[in-house]
């Protein structure tokens, strides 16, 4: 499985389990995404800042310009209480999800 | 729910504009990538390359994250700097517009800040709305001055009753004798040792009545009114001890009530009255305040009660007498309330008009701009966006039109109190106050979605924007609609017209 199609709704749900981990930058989001998923996942980065912004108009990130480490300047996300909210509930919705999905196909076999 | 109002608050607060940021947040991503791919040994120019790739369309990354994050209130914005811009390209429509909604903001706003002056305004006494007037009247159909005396006064004094205070007053006209011994008329009102403290205004100056100048043959004594101090003493700040001289008499002044005291209205000085208790001379207004949140109802029934025992125990001077209690602002304004919503209801009719012709204007300019909303719903507009668009136009023109009309109701209402209207009950001042604002800001709000609704309506009609289309400006008179909603509004004109 390489490259796999992100399905709809999901790159929130990703966002919000990294942020979790920590505050970042949207590249340190995306590169981290890839290396935790082992390049399995890939975000189409063109999606991932509209999806970051979204999710703050939400308010279930929060952001905040910084000036980093040799004096560049980065918008820093951060995971909100309702974005921890909204994260536990889609969590167990997607593991119902995949349990469902494994049930139907190893019943197939 | 509340982090979603907070971050669109903060989106509001945003100084610089939201491109800025988004292109300095891809920038900083754009700089990391290419860093990442040099440290694993691409050439600069590879980097570049690549970093730019994987991040996709850079116009559209900025265009989808803008679309994200721009609010309704920048949409809003948007729309209103558009409709200045094409409104002061012309400016005859738009000064004729504007003008004459300012006409119909300006009558209404101004009779309005009369009634808010007349009825609204609370009336400057502590707790003013537990006062009442007291009057009487003959059930018989005898006829009475209706005024009150010493002896019913004093039953209402009994604790038992849901009254903290009861006073009286009687008014009368006097010369005041000048230091220089010209003559000045005036208003005097004895008052009773109740009356002051009923009213519960501090004085200006001085201390006032005691109870000794109310018992029989106590001292004589005066309370000026802050206008007469002012006027006949100079604001004399040592005025106490000094002598009110009238031409039948005088007495020493004990004070200067306070500046909104004027009660009953007009009076310039107030004397103690020494009266028996048991008096059924009637002779007085009568005023009285009620225990704190009790029914008008219940009083009546009390005072019922009260009027039959003095029937009883007087058969003559109260027999078949009634107590009639008034609200005291109604006393004080009187015919004024229905007058004023009578021409509060007229100058309503002059806003409608007012609308009707600016909307007639817009109608006929919709006609002309046909090819405008045409291309714009060709380029993927929609009708609710174009709808918010006509309606922002009109808020543009109801909004200029509001703030003249504020300064002209503003100048009429001054105007209006100097030849006379301040003869009127409790119209000495007319404030523009927050209530006057609030209202003038109600008119604005009705006369943009007056005048929009037939644009809007027109829109909405299926199948315009095509015949727009169609129409394609070299039709001159407009649509078979545009004539139709034309019609219609000279329907209503002549129907208001009529009316008034």
């Amino acid at each position: 499985m390489n490259r796999t199609q992100l399905l709809q709704g999901t790159l929130d749900l990703l966002i919000l389990r990294i942020l979790e981990l920590g505050p970042n930058h949207g590249w340190g989001i995306s590169s981290r995404l890839q290396q935790i998923s082992q390049d399995g996942l890939r975000t189409s980065q063109g999606s991932l800042y509209p999806a970051l912004h979204r999710l703050e108009m939400r308010g279930e990130v929060r952001s905040e310009m910084t000036t980093s480490e040799n004096n560049r300047r980065a918008r820093v996300y951060a995971i909100t209480r309702a974005g921890r909210k909204r994260l536990n509930q889609e969590t167990e919705t997607w593991e119902a999800f995949a349990l469902s999905m494994r049930r139907v196909l190893e019943e197939g076999q | 729910m509340i982090a979603r109002v907070l971050a669109t608050l903060r989106g509001l607060l945003r100084r610089r504009p939201i491109e800025d940021e988004i292109v300095e947040e891809l920038r900083d991503h754009i700089e990391r990538e290419i860093e990442a791919h040099r440290s694993r040994g691409v050439s600069a120019e590879e980097a570049r390359r690549l970093a730019l790739r994987d991040l996709g369309g850079l116009t559209q990354t900025i265009e989808s994250s803008r679309a994200v994050r721009a609010t309704w209130l920048d949409t809003v914005w948007h729309d209103a700097r558009y409709a200045v811009r094409t409104l002061s390209r012309t400016p005859a429509f738009t000064l004729a517009a504007v003008s004459t909604l300012a006409l119909g903001i300006g009558a209404t706003t101004a009779i309005f800040s009369v009634a808010n002056a007349a009825l609204l305004r609370p009336l400057p006494y502590p707790h003013a709305d537990e006062i009442r007037t007291l009057r009487t009247m003959f059930t018989d159909g005898r006829i009475t001055s209706g005024l009150v005396g010493p002896l019913e006064m004093t039953r209402l004094k009994d604790p038992s009753l849901p009254i903290t205070n009861v006073a009286m007053a009687g008014r009368g006209d006097f010369t005041l004798l000048r230091a220089d011994g010209t003559p000045v008329s005036i208003v005097v009102s004895g008052v009773d040792e109740g009356f002051f403290p009923l009213f519960d205004l501090p004085l200006a100056v001085g201390g006032g009545f005691t109870p000794e100048y109310f018992r029989q043959n106590g001292p004589n004594g005066a309370i000026l009114s802050y206008r007469l101090w002012r006027g006949a003493f100079g604001g004399d700040p040592h005025v106490v001890g000094k002598t009110l001289t009238l031409t039948n008499g005088g007495a020493p002044i004990l004070g200067v009530a306070a500046p909104e005291m004027d009660v009953p209205r007009g009076t310039d000085a107030w004397f103690n009255l020494q009266l028996d208790p048991q008096s059924t001379n009637h002779g007085f207004d009568g005023y009285l305040r009620l225990r704190p949140s009790t029914p008008d109802s219940v009083l009546s029934q009390r005072l019922a009660a009260v009027a039959a025992v003095l029937g009883h125990d007087f058969p003559g001077p109260e027999g078949n007498r009634a107590f009639l209690v008034e609200r005291f602002v109604d006393s004080i304004v009187g015919d004024l309330r229905p007058m004023l919503i009578i021409v509060l209801s007229a100058t309503a009719l002059i806003l409608v008009l007012a609308c009707v012709n600016v909307a007639n204007l817009l109608l006929a300019r919709a006609s002309r701009r046909s090819r405008e909303v045409a291309i714009r719903a060709a380029l993927g507009a929609s009708r609710g966006r174009i709808a918010a668009q006509l309606l922002t136009e009109s808020a543009v023109l109801a909004s200029a039109g509001m703030v003249l009309g504020v300064a002209l109701a503003y100048v009429a209402v001054r105007l209006l109190l100097r030849y006379g209207a301040s003869q009127l009950p409790r119209l000495e001042t007319v404030p523009f106050d927050t209530p006057v604002l609030l209202f003038a800001i109600a008119m604005l709000a009705v006369c943009a979605l007056g005048i929009a609704l037939a644009p809007v309506l027109q829109l909405a009609r299926r199948g315009v924007m095509e015949r727009w289309l169609h129409e394609r400006g070299r039709s001159v008179g407009g649509a078979r609609s545009t004539h139709r909603a034309l019609r219609t509004m000279i329907i209503v004109e002549v129907a208001v017209a009529v009316t008034m």
